[in-house]
């Protein structure tokens, strides 16, 4: 999934903070979309994403040479994703009430940028109906191709489990996309209304 | 169709294993009887794809910047933390010792004459000590009658620092020389 040396892990685990910075470099995409796709805001996914790379290097010599880098890493992203959602709910902070914000992800026309942002719109709706580590299992296994052995062992749980939440995250995504599938024709139906000539 | 006999297809639906060539054949023909299946279906293949499609988001650019600025003030605050940590350990312990002390001294107020009574042991000690020392010395002065006690000194001093010397050069002789290739 990602191309990391294990020449870099292993020169930051004595302490070179110039090999951290090449991990950060080539890891800091996979660790921000999770982020992104976790909390649904920019500025939230961007600290997230920071604080996962700091606790990453405060933690290095506990990372276990065995398991993927970038797995141990995106591990570190959604425990503390789950946990800032978690205060979040604390806070009495709905979702619905979040201005939503379109990601920095720069796209080439205003077309594209207006479908881009639609399609984003509609991952998130997706998403944020799922619980905080299903949500987490879901990103996991249709961006970052993780098996579910993998998964496992990121979110801390057995393989039965990311199964059962996966199989009911699929469910709840299925409903919700039927959902956005009546307001999608129902908006139509009334632009379409709209824009006839009898008006 | 029961809800019994439907609940092994629903299973199926949202399931992303394989299944064997005979349970296959039962699915897709459940499918094309059953709308509602066929519908959810629909919502999760949509649901997926657009997954797939929608591809991966990227940080603003300067995250590298960003990301070793917030290192450097990390390191700050630990240092600060540590500083702090040490200057109340350190004003922590000299209040303790200032406690003790002044317990101590407040001890010694509340029971004066045995406090009275150290001081002038310790008086009567210092001046037997005195009064020996000036025995000792007046012994010696005896046997050196011509060597004044300043005199006694520098000897004293001389004889402490050639001693000195003795046992430098002396280790010196005796460790092993280096080898120079």
């Amino acid at each position: 999934m990602i191309n990391i040396e294990p020449e870099w892990i292993a020169q930051a685990q004595r302490g070179n903070s110039e090999a951290f910075s090449k991990l950060v470099e080539t890891c800091q995409s996979p660790v921000y979309n999770l982020c992104y796709r976790m909390l649904n805001d920019p500025y939230e996914a961007e600290d997230a994403a920071q604080e996962t790379f700091l606790r990453a290097f405060n933690n290095l010599r506990h990372y276990d040479e065995s398991r993927s880098f970038s797995t141990w890493l995106l591990s570190i992203a959604a425990h503390y994703c789950i946990d800032q959602i978690r205060k979040r709910r604390m806070n009495l902070l709905s979702l619905d009430d979040a201005v939503y914000l379109d990601p920095p992800d720069t796209a080439p026309g205003p077309e594209k940028a207006l479908s881009t942002g639609e399609e984003q719109k509609r991952v998130r709706l997706l998403l944020e109906k799922l619980s905080p580590q299903d949500r987490a299992a879901v990103i996991m296994l249709y961006w970052y191709d993780l098996s579910y052995e993998e998964i496992a062992e990121a979110l801390s749980m057995s393989v039965s489990a990311v199964k059962s939440r996966l199989h009911r995250a699929r469910q709840v995504m299925a409903q919700s996309w039927s959902e956005q599938e009546v307001l999608v024709k129902t908006d139509r139906r009334q632009n379409d209304h709209a824009q006839s000539p009898a008006f | 169709m029961t809800m019994l006999n439907h609940q092994p297809f629903r299973d199926w639906l949202f399931s992303e294993e394989s299944l064997n060539p005979q349970d296959a054949l039962l699915f897709q023909e459940h499918l094309r009887t059953c709308e509602d299946c066929q519908r959810q279906r629909l919502a999760w293949n949509g649901a997926r794809h657009l997954f797939q499609s929608s591809g991966q988001v990227d940080p603003a650019p300067g995250f590298m910047n960003r990301w070793q600025m917030r290192l450097a003030a990390q390191r700050l605050r630990k240092q600060h933390k540590l500083a702090w940590t040490f200057f109340f350990a350190a004003a922590g312990l000299a209040l303790l010792t200032l406690a003790v002390l002044g317990w101590q001294v407040m001890e010694a107020f509340r029971a004066p004459q045995s406090l009275l009574l150290i001081l002038f042991l310790r008086l009567a000690g210092f001046v037997t000590l005195w009064n020996t020392v000036g025995d000792y010395l007046s012994v010696f002065r005896a046997m050196v009658p011509g060597l004044p006690v300043v005199g006694l000194v520098f000897f004293t001093g001389f004889i402490s620092m050639i001693s000195v010397l003795w046992l430098a050069t002396y280790k010196r002789l005796i460790s092993v020389r280096r080898i120079v290739e």
